[in-house]
């Protein structure tokens, strides 16, 4: 494949042109087109030649299609060198060889081809989730547009349709990925004080999978849309005829297998990985956070995959699993479905607030309020997250039996939330607060939660549920709690984690303007649509019915806010990759281990030895003498850590 | 960065404006992408007379006459399409407070029909619809109040949207369709120049009123007559996508 | 005003007198909770649907009670944070740190046994309110309305009558007449509900389901819509329901071909 990188010089020279663009992104669409059109010409020819109408199976030559596209895309960006060179070549991979695979001496290059380094995927995952969050926004602009007046005056019902199932999926894809994504891949292993993740190839496997699951999703708008909104519900979803419901259902697959790699690799680095004396009571609470919410993924994503397959047989090979007139069941579907879709929610939730409590006790400078009592929040909410998924069948007619049980574990769950808010609460109490937009961002998470909390409480109560499920109260509680909490949360890592990641400072002006424009503007859309549902407006409204126009209305001018506030934020990031500030290596006063590495953060993260830690990075108002360094150690030698009455809470 | 020059201004502005074009662009992206699903260009039924109207429909088992050119499966999909001459779509504008002749052509064959509801005509003047042509079970000259399911092929429905209290249209009327054993003898010209072979024509000829301007209406067909006619595959394809067997009625007053 | 230094303060004699933070959040949490309920309290009617049945009544009235019980909730997170952002802030960097609180056994366990015994309580006054209005048994004197949900239109027949209703999107109920709605589908899942009756239910393809027993109680016009998309037109789909005397309905089914 290649000839060693270059010496210390960083200039790409020209005869090194064909070994970068090869293995790289670039060969990756190359392969990956070609072996598309050949899939797809070659089953094309296979179903005409089988059918008795001479007429090709269109879903089998789309899902062909996506195979083709996968598998050449990985052998064209390089994802078998290593199989061949070192699996079947009986000899380990080199230093020298392993460094080049982790990027070393290619510049910003490496950003583009099969590159190991945990910062460099986490770099990848960032602008991505960037890039992954603009296109839903705009998805979202489009239904704010199409709904902020009566009848179907936009779009065409159908293409409102499509545009609301993307906007759904994309959304829920990037929300799921965008804390342990960028964050989870740059900051955690640094944070353990570890100088990779425990399989650097496979996380680059993960990367890439997400990157290839993308025009796989958007090739649906070239194939008809698809009408069942992100929930893929049977069998409407088995119903249509035009192949693009196909892309939805490959998506899924490739997008979880993406996320399964990537949550065995989280797992296995926090479990083996941690340094000298980061004991499982040392770990961050943003550690914990991420891995409490991967082992969730690990629970529930297989339902979802498993779900889709069969979607994907029943239109491809016609068997029956969800056709009631074949035997089978639309339940079924409803229960692979939700058994991952409520868990799916806390996956996307405890990253997000285990970022919100990392961030703030850093600007109150104080420690975690009840670090094992947060704790504990947060694993009960993960335990009972899988056993509650029923309450999205109250009004399905199936299990009348079960809705009590379901209804008293889904109101379980606001205790240990509650616990959550309590040692939030606790951290801000007495502090001293420093309203950098970080700690603005999750102030916003705790307003929205609250609301967006305790809106799911008359969802998963049965006699409120009977006047409120299926409405677009359901779109505002569950936005209220993914978009208002969780991605606010992804904000506050984002702003203040990103002088780290990049080098440069975001613009705090423009930071605060973003932030008031999305609160100010989210809390109007959404009140108003709590309203609308309230009064009957169902979901998935292509035509808004007269008696919900206002509400619309009211909720389409806020949504102007909305989307300026996007745009604001974009003006940011680039502006500052263009010519911000340099930021400091520790430039919050931060004790977490990341903020202990130089920025740029060298290629093996610690010079040196790696570092012991000796208590949990929350010691702030210790009484021992003032340190300006984290509570580490990294002489190299073992020391004796002083007991220190606050770090053992 | 603590001052903040007029350039950064400028920028922020031409940021914000550039932001609301790409939803401009994305939106405009959007309503062109035809294979989402398409509003078929608005055709004005031709007045008659100062408060009446008549609207040619034509129903043909797949869309090489309506949509020539269109790309698999949507080529094999039946399709409604009005005009004399067959070059309109399935998107109308009525004159309001009118009677509207409605005349059908109806070239497919029969298929089961799912809901007994649809048998029965609805909504016309008269609670009638005057069938002429032959079936399966034999041969149509007059008016009639009701269809045996056996015979139906399609049905034409106008329903109102929600919350019409105050002009309500329901006009449902069923679709005789051709005998399974007719010949294609009847030729048509199709939108690109060329004759399709089809069998006679049933025609179905009814009346009904519209009510005052400003009010939309939606139609389409309840005969599940998508591919394989097992629930729920019958329901699909062309019965839902507008420009085929669905499309939009507005009443206003020209 | 200052805190109480933790790493000693020398040249200031006696520190100014401290304010009670915590007395001061938790009036402004009492206060502000008191009003926001005093608020909701007439208002609720114009947020709240309108309640054509005993059943939507209690899902109202629930509904109202949880919002009187949340509004201390949210209040307390508001007013803590809201107070920590006003009277705890510093301008730029903190040059030393905050009071390194930690909770004691006794306040973690108490805000357990206090947020569990809250959402008992609401556990059980929903079940309570849900099961007393919806176990009502058929009597001889329900009335059987039969839903078959279709792409995309609801169409409806009253069996003890042998009538379908016919010819526009409207059906008639005679007021304070249990009611029972059997629901299947044609082809997709649909989803049955009469929001002022505060009923819902899906229609499922291959098997029917039916909505609680409900009595309408006012007179008045509603509306089925669909709430689970069924494709194109399912914010199409759309019955208008009116409620009428005794007499009304039984010449209205008569109208539909029914017989008394």
């Amino acid at each position: 494949m290649s000839s060693t990188a270059s010496t210390t010089a960083t200039e790409v020279r020209r005869p090194n042109l064909i070994n970068m663009l090869f293995p790289s992104v670039v060969s990756g669409i190359v392969f990956g087109v070609i072996g598309a059109a050949i899939f797809g010409v070659v089953i094309n020819k296979i179903t005409t030649a089988y059918s008795p109408d001479m007429v090709p199976n269109d879903d089998a030559v789309t899902v062909s299609v996506y195979l083709g596209w996968l598998l050449f895309f990985f052998i064209g960006i390089g994802a078998f060198n290593g199989i061949f060179k070192w699996g079947f070549g009986r000899h380990e991979p080199t230093f020298a060889e392993e460094m080049e695979l982790a990027g070393k001496g290619q510049g910003l290059w490496r950003y583009f081809r099969w590159t190991t380094d945990h910062k460099v995927v986490g770099m990848q995952y960032l602008f991505t989730v960037l890039i992954m969050f603009f296109l839903g926004s705009m998805g979202a602009f489009m239904i704010r547009l199409e709904q902020s007046r009566p009848g179907a005056i936009f779009f065409d019902p159908s293409t409102y349709n499509t545009i609301v199932g993307m906007h759904g999926m994309l959304m829920i894809a990037t929300t799921i990925i965008m804390v342990s994504g960028p964050f989870g891949n740059f900051i955690l292993p640094i944070m353990i004080g570890a100088r990779d993740m425990a399989f650097p190839r496979l996380n680059a496997l993960s990367y890439w999978l997400l990157f290839t699951a993308i025009p796989i999703f958007l090739s649906t708008v070239f194939l008809g849309g698809f009408p069942t909104g992100w929930t893929g519900y049977a069998p409407l979803s088995v119903q249509e005829l035009t192949p693009g419901m196909d892309a939805y259902c490959f998506l899924i697959l490739v997008f979880a297998t993406s996320t399964t790699v990537a949550a065995m690799n989280i797992v296995t680095t926090v479990l083996v990985m941690r340094t000298k004396g980061m004991t499982w009571g040392r770990l961050p609470i943003f550690v914990w956070g991420v891995v409490l919410s991967v082992i969730l993924s690990l629970t529930a994503f297989p339902s979802f995959i498993v779900s889709q397959i069969m979607v994907v047989m029943d239109r491809v090979f016609n068997t029956s699993f969800f056709l009631a007139a074949s035997g089978g069941s639309n339940w079924l579907y409803e229960h692979l479905f939700w058994f991952m879709g409520h868990p799916e929610v806390y996956v996307i939730a405890l990253p997000a607030l285990a970022v919100a409590a990392e961030v703030t006790t850093v600007f109150t400078r104080k420690p975690l309020f009840g670090y094992r009592f947060m704790l504990s929040g947060l694993i009960g909410i993960a335990v009972l997250s899988v056993i509650v998924w029923g309450h999205h069948l109250y009004t399905s007619g199936s299990e009348n039996a079960l809705a009590a049980p379901y209804m008293l574990d889904t109101e379980l769950i606001s205790i240990p939330t509650g616990v959550f808010f309590l040692c939030m609460v606790g951290t801000f109490w007495r502090g001293k607060v420093w309203a950098t937009v970080p700690l603005l961002f999750v102030c916003g998470l705790l307003v929205n939660f609250v609301i967006g909390g305790i809106t799911g409480i008359y969802l998963a109560d049965l006699p409120t549920d009977e006047i409120l499920h299926g409405g677009m109260f359901v779109t505002a509680h569950f936005h209220f709690t993914i978009v208002g909490s969780m991605v606010f949360g992804f904000f506050a890592g984002f702003y203040y984690w990103f002088p780290k990641m990049v080098g440069k400072r975001l613009d705090p002006l423009l930071g605060r303007l973003h932030f008031w424009l999305f609160e100010i503007g989210f809390v109007g859309t959404f009140g108003a649509l709590f309203y609308a549902g309230l009064q009957g407006e169902p979901r998935w409204s292509a035509n808004v019915a007269p008696p919900f126009a206002t509400a619309n209305t009211i909720a389409s001018l806020f949504a102007i806010l909305i989307a300026a506030s996007v745009f604001v934020a974009a003006y940011n990031v680039i502006l500052t990759l263009v010519r911000g500030e340099p930021a400091a290596a520790d430039e919050w006063g931060a004790k977490t281990l990341e903020w202990t590495v130089p920025t740029p953060v060298p290629l093996e993260n610690f010079e040196g030895e790696l570092p012991v830690v000796t208590s949990l990075p929350y010691d702030y108002g210790s009484p021992t003498p003032e340190r300006p360094t984290p509570a580490v150690d990294i002489s190299g030698a073992m020391t004796q850590a002083p007991i220190q009455p606050q770090g053992q809470e | 960065m603590r001052q903040h020059s007029s350039g950064f201004i400028i920028g922020l502005v031409v940021a914000l404006v550039l932001g609301f074009g790409i939803v401009a662009v994305v939106a405009l992206g959007f309503q062109s992408a035809s294979g989402l699903g398409y509003e078929p260009a608005v055709y004005q039924v031709p007045k008659t007379g100062p408060d009446s109207a008549t609207l040619n429909i034509a129903t043909f088992p797949d869309s090489q006459v309506c949509h020539p050119g269109a790309p698999n499966p949507q080529i094999g999909w039946v399709t409604y399409c009005s005009g004399t001459n067959n070059e309109h779509g399935t998107t109308w504008e009525l004159p309001a407070n009118s009677t509207i002749t409605v005349i059908i052509k109806q070239y497919d064959s029969a298929t089961g029909l799912y809901n007994g509801f649809f048998q029965t005509v609805q909504g016309t003047l008269g609670g009638t619809a005057t069938y002429t042509g032959k079936t399966n079970s034999g041969t149509y000259n007059g008016p009639k109040s009701q269809v045996p399911m056996d015979d139906i092929a399609h049905t034409f429905t106008i329903q109102s949207e929600p919350d019409d209290t105050t002009s309500p249209i329901f006009v449902s009327v069923p679709l005789i369709g051709v005998p399974d054993d007719a010949s294609s003898n009847t030729n048509v010209l199709g939108n690109d120049g060329n004759q399709y072979q089809y069998p006679a024509p049933n025609v179905i000829e009814f009346q009904f009123k519209t009510g005052p301007a400003g009010h939309t209406y939606v139609w389409h067909c309840y005969v599940p007559c998508g591919n394989d006619r097992e629930t729920p595959y019958g329901f699909s394809g062309p019965m839902s996508t507008t420009g085929y067997m669905a499309g939009t009625i507005t009443v206003t007053n020209y | 005003m200052s805190e109480p230094n933790i790493e000693g303060n020398a040249g200031n004699t006696v520190p100014p007198r401290e304010p009670n933070h915590l007395l001061r959040a938790i009036i402004l949490w009492v206060v502000l909770s008191v009003i926001l309920i005093a608020i909701w309290v007439p208002v609720s009617q114009f947020i709240l649907p309108t309640a054509a049945t005993s059943l939507a009544v209690a899902d109202s009235f629930t509904f109202s009670m949880l919002t009187i019980i949340s509004i201390p909730v949210a209040m307390f997170v508001f007013v803590f944070i809201g107070y920590s952002l006003f009277s705890f802030r510093v301008r730029g960097r903190p040059t030393e740190d905050g009071v390194p609180l930690l909770p004691r056994p006794a306040l973690q366990i108490s805000w357990i046994g206090i947020t569990s015994i809250l959402c008992l309580f609401l556990v059980i006054w929903g079940l309570f309110a849900f099961y007393q209005e919806t176990s009502a048994a058929s009597t001889t004197n329900t009335l059987i309305v039969n839903v078959t949900a279709q792409q995309w239109q609801w169409t409806f027949s009253y069996p003890q009558y042998s009538a379908t209703s016919q010819g526009a999107q409207l059906i008639e109920l005679p007021v304070n007449r249990p009611v029972e709605f059997y629901v299947t589908s044609l082809d997709v899942l649909h989803g049955f509900a009469i929001e002022e009756f505060g009923i819902r239910v899906d229609a499922n393809p291959g098997r029917t389901t039916n909505t609680a027993v409900v009595t309408p109680t006012q007179i008045g016009t509603y509306a089925v819509r669909c709430v689970e998309l069924c494709g194109l037109l399912h914010s199409f789909m759309w019955e208008s329901v009116k409620v009428v005397s005794v007499d009304s309905f039984n010449s209205w089914i008569q109208s539909q071909g029914g017989h008394l």
